[in-house]
């Protein structure tokens, strides 16, 4: 049985940068979550229109993970309910940057752009030579993941999202590991994710400055 | 791209994967030094050997397989792997086809290729190979799907092939059953196919390549959650 304390949040509808015509929004309504007996957030209602960057804030095990993690389906809510504006499904429509960043070390960082490319469903894909090129890996294209440090390792990572485009992009902590070109990289990408009319939820202590909704979990 | 191309785009990876992995060559010398050392262990009468051989090969194969199996779904659970496999837009079922495709091909199918030899040096006649190899390929994709339950039921638990094996012991008697059975047969009429022990072998990997993927999947999303 699920404790019952009751935290609170207050209803905010993001608006968005960019002009939302015709573009998709994320609701998020009454969610919850919960681990073990313990309620890590409740009743939280957000709703986060086209092109629209919601930084997300929160000491440790506020939840911030877990939300984003809820997000795109990976985790169940306790309760809740989390949809599109146009009701498609989500998860496919996702991308999860988490902190394990699922490369595989036995490939190359241009077959890892290569199959990304190929399980787009879009019909225009990023070429990769151009996606190696803004991540900074142009010169360690052809050697083993496992041979790249942690920092160019996250360039890879954040490179994917833009070689398989997809609706919302869910960022825990992008700018971990990262030098000032590191983090000049994710600001870049997400300011064309939400250029594009793409939604950015982005989990991270620090302040993101070109987020336009911020949203505080508390602990 | 459609979901199909995806799926090949996903079993051309996996390919690549397990290739570059170094997962064979374990494999392949743990069925090597299994197969040099029976003899040792049961003594130079060669009509013994002959006559355990098909429960000897089939126990080398299962064991090859859960061996080869023990960290399939777990090294992407711990990589973040998983996670992106789930994501992709095209249903978990088919991408864990995908995988588990791309597993049989680069491994058990250079396995398997081994046997004929195996099977020499336990002293089966050299007539019996094509039916050995017939009796092995109709089960051997059971193996696989089932394993592959295990795996998925043990995903997240450290060290996980001592549960992987509890979980799918059971589940193997009767691919076990019906395999030496049908091997046994063929070696005793040398030439001679047991046809309708191969139909239920076949008849047993058919419905566990159907109905393993959304077992596998379920266990997978539950192991996330």
């Amino acid at each position: 049985m699920v404790k019952t304390e009751n935290f609170s949040y207050t209803s905010a509808v993001f608006p968005a940068a960019a002009d939302t015509k015709n573009q998709v929004s994320l609701r998020v309504e009454n969610l919850a979550c919960a681990r073990g007996l313990r309620v890590v957030f409740a009743n939280l209602n957000f709703t986060l229109a086209g092109g629209g960057v919601l930084h997300v804030s929160g000491a440790n095990g506020a939840g911030k993970t877990s939300l984003l993690r809820m997000i795109c389906g990976l985790l169940a809510p306790a309760a809740g309910t989390i949809s599109l504006s146009d009701s498609t499904p989500l998860a496919p429509q996702c991308h999860y940057h988490g902190h394990a960043d699922g490369l595989k070390n036995t490939l190359t960082p241009r077959e890892t752009i290569f199959y990304e490319n190929r399980f787009s469903t879009s019909q225009e894909p990023s070429a990769a030579e151009d996606l190696l090129v803004l991540a900074g890996l142009r010169k360690q294209a052809d050697q083993r993941v496992s041979t790249l440090s942690a920092g160019q390792r996250r360039r890879l990572a954040l490179a994917r999202l833009l070689a398989a485009p997809r609706r919302l992009w869910l960022l825990d902590e992008p700018y971990t590991a990262l030098d000032a070109a590191g983090r000049d990289l994710v600001d870049t990408l997400v300011r064309r994710q939400a250029e594009a009319g793409g939604l950015v939820v982005l989990a991270a202590h620090e302040p993101v400055p070109l987020a336009d909704n911020h949203l505080e979990l508390d602990a | 791209m459609s979901g199909r191309h995806i799926l090949q785009a996903l079993f051309a990876r996996e390919l690549r994967l397990v290739l570059r992995g170094g997962h064979l060559m374990p494999v392949l010398a743990f069925v090597f030094i299994c197969v040099m050392l029976m003899p040792f262990g049961l003594g130079p009468e060669l009509s013994l050997l002959q006559r355990l051989a098909p429960g000897l090969l089939w126990v080398i194969v299962l064991m090859a397989v859960l061996l080869s199996l023990d960290r399939m779904f777990q090294a992407d659970f711990e990589d973040g792997g998983l996670d992106q496999l789930m994501l992709l837009p095209v249903a978990l079922e088919g991408a864990v086809m995908a995988k588990l495709a791309a597993h049989f091909v680069g491994i058990l199918m250079p396995v398997l290729a081994t046997m004929p030899l195996a099977g020499l040096l336990l002293n089966i006649r050299p007539d019996t190979v094509l039916p050995m190899l017939a009796t092995l390929l109709a089960g051997a994709p059971a193996l696989v799907m089932l394993g592959a339950i295990g795996a998925a039921l043990a995903v997240g638990v450290r060290r996980a092939g001592l549960l992987t094996v509890l979980i799918v012991t059971p589940l193997y008697v009767p691919v076990i059953v019906f395999g030496a059975g049908a091997l046994a047969r063929s070696l005793a009429a040398p030439g001679a196919l047991d046809v309708a022990a191969i139909a239920v072998l076949g008849l047993i990997s058919a419905a566990s390549i159907f109905l393993a993927p959304p077992a596998i999947a379920a266990a997978l999303r539950a192991g996330l959650r």
